[in-house]
């Protein structure tokens, strides 16, 4: 069975645009440099550089402060670091998702046939970060996350990427924590660090060291909220990006 | 002479991954280097063969596992070629063409193209395998 493309969620900050989006594409590529020599029996090639960009299509929904073609609008060419990211497939934690760190939209095509809706094609620019959903949705309570297991354990460190969406109540210093443990019962887990927020938005924990094959995020404290909604993404470098 | 079925006979393994489940097409193009050699003492165009290149076209369902195997190395290029083995054929008559992995041998990802824009249907990716060097064949 495939993955429906119906359970991607877009992410742009702190907005969640799945419902206003239908299609999206990412291509990765990697150049490539001639490295032929003079023993060479046939051409010979080396990867160099890596990029990617994402497209994303939807719907025009209006002008107004929360809208998906207004917050891309304003994230087109912009130099205030934005992020956006593609959780492939809500329908269980431990899914594939990527990032884009230092996001900004390069073209915005917005599409009127005349007997259709009105849609819009973006293309987004950014660092491309790889790794896994550890979180993905309401939180009401403090307490541990699901257990997810990496391909591997790392040894580079990594990103921790949490997608604030909606805050119920008033939140200060509400807390998100990564833990690692090389047991899935995660018996002994290492604390790689946490996340505090207060407002709705996207914030970043860089993760060094080792990170173990399993991992959880840890609801440490709602900060006086009643609950929140959020996504994280842990990107683990020499693991999964 | 009897055709050959494509399914259940081609097979695609990278870095000890194998693809073969998240398949449904794959394009093997190998190419020799045309140089034209023509003189004032030639009678006709003459051309003669330079050296072989190798790539790979491949596409499919997209899934998890697929995404873990393939797109480290599109963010993070190897530095050592990935092994890639290749046959077409029933077993029995098969071609197989293996690139083992070295600093001059090899595969890497030039092109991983996740796609989901038909919101009714499934995730499907594309992409492109480099080959570096000559495979040994059997």
């Amino acid at each position: 069975m495939g993955v429906k493309a119906w359970r991607g969620r877009l992410l742009l900050d702190e907005f969640d645009f799945s419902l206003d989006t239908f299609g999206a594409s990412l291509e990765l590529t990697v150049e490539s440099d001639e490295a032929g020599n003079w023993q060479s029996p046939a051409a010979q090639l080396f990867p160099t550089e890596s990029g990617g960009m994402l497209t994303t299509t939807g719907y025009y929904t209006g002008p107004d402060a929360g809208d998906i073609y207004q917050e891309m609008k304003a994230r087109r060419g912009t130099e205030s670091p934005a992020w956006v990211a593609w959780l492939f497939d809500t329908s269980a934690l431990g899914n594939p998702a990527i990032v884009l760190d230092s996001a900004w939209a390069s073209n915005i095509m917005l599409n009127t046939p005349v007997k259709e809706l009105i849609k819009f094609d973006a293309k987004w620019e950014g660092i491309i970060a790889n790794g896994l959903t550890l979180l993905d949705g309401a939180v009401t309570a403090v307490g541990n996350g699901t257990v997810i297991t990496l391909p591997a354990a790392g040894s580079a460190g990594g990103t921790a990427y949490l997608f604030v969406r909606a805050i119920d109540g008033t939140a200060v210093d509400a807390q998100v924590s990564i833990e690692c443990d090389s047991v899935v019962g995660m018996s002994t887990p290492t604390d790689k660090g946490a996340i505090q927020f207060s407002a709705v938005g996207v914030y970043e924990l860089a993760l060094t060291g080792t990170v173990e094959e399993y991992v959880r995020v840890v609801i440490d404290d709602l900060g006086g909220a009643t609950g929140f909604t959020a996504a994280l993404a842990l990107c683990v470098d020499g693991v999964t990006q | 002479m009897s055709r050959t079925a494509a399914k259940e006979n081609v097979g695609l393994t990278y870095n000890s991954v194998d693809l073969r489940a998240h398949l449904n097409s794959v394009s093997m193009e190998d190419v020799v280097e045309v140089i034209e050699s023509m003189t004032f003492a030639s009678t006709a165009i003459e051309k003669g063969a330079g050296a072989p290149s190798f790539k790979i076209s491949v596409g499919g369902p997209w899934s998890k596992t697929l995404h873990q195997a393939v797109a480290p190395d599109t963010l993070t290029p190897p530095t050592t070629l990935r092994t890639l083995v290749y046959y077409v054929g029933p077993s029995g008559s098969r071609v197989t063409r293996t690139w083992t992995g070295s600093a001059t041998v090899g595969a890497f990802i030039s092109n991983y193209k996740i796609d989901a824009t038909d919101p009714k249907g499934d995730i499907v990716w594309t992409g492109t395998l480099e080959l570096s060097g000559l495979p040994v064949e059997s």
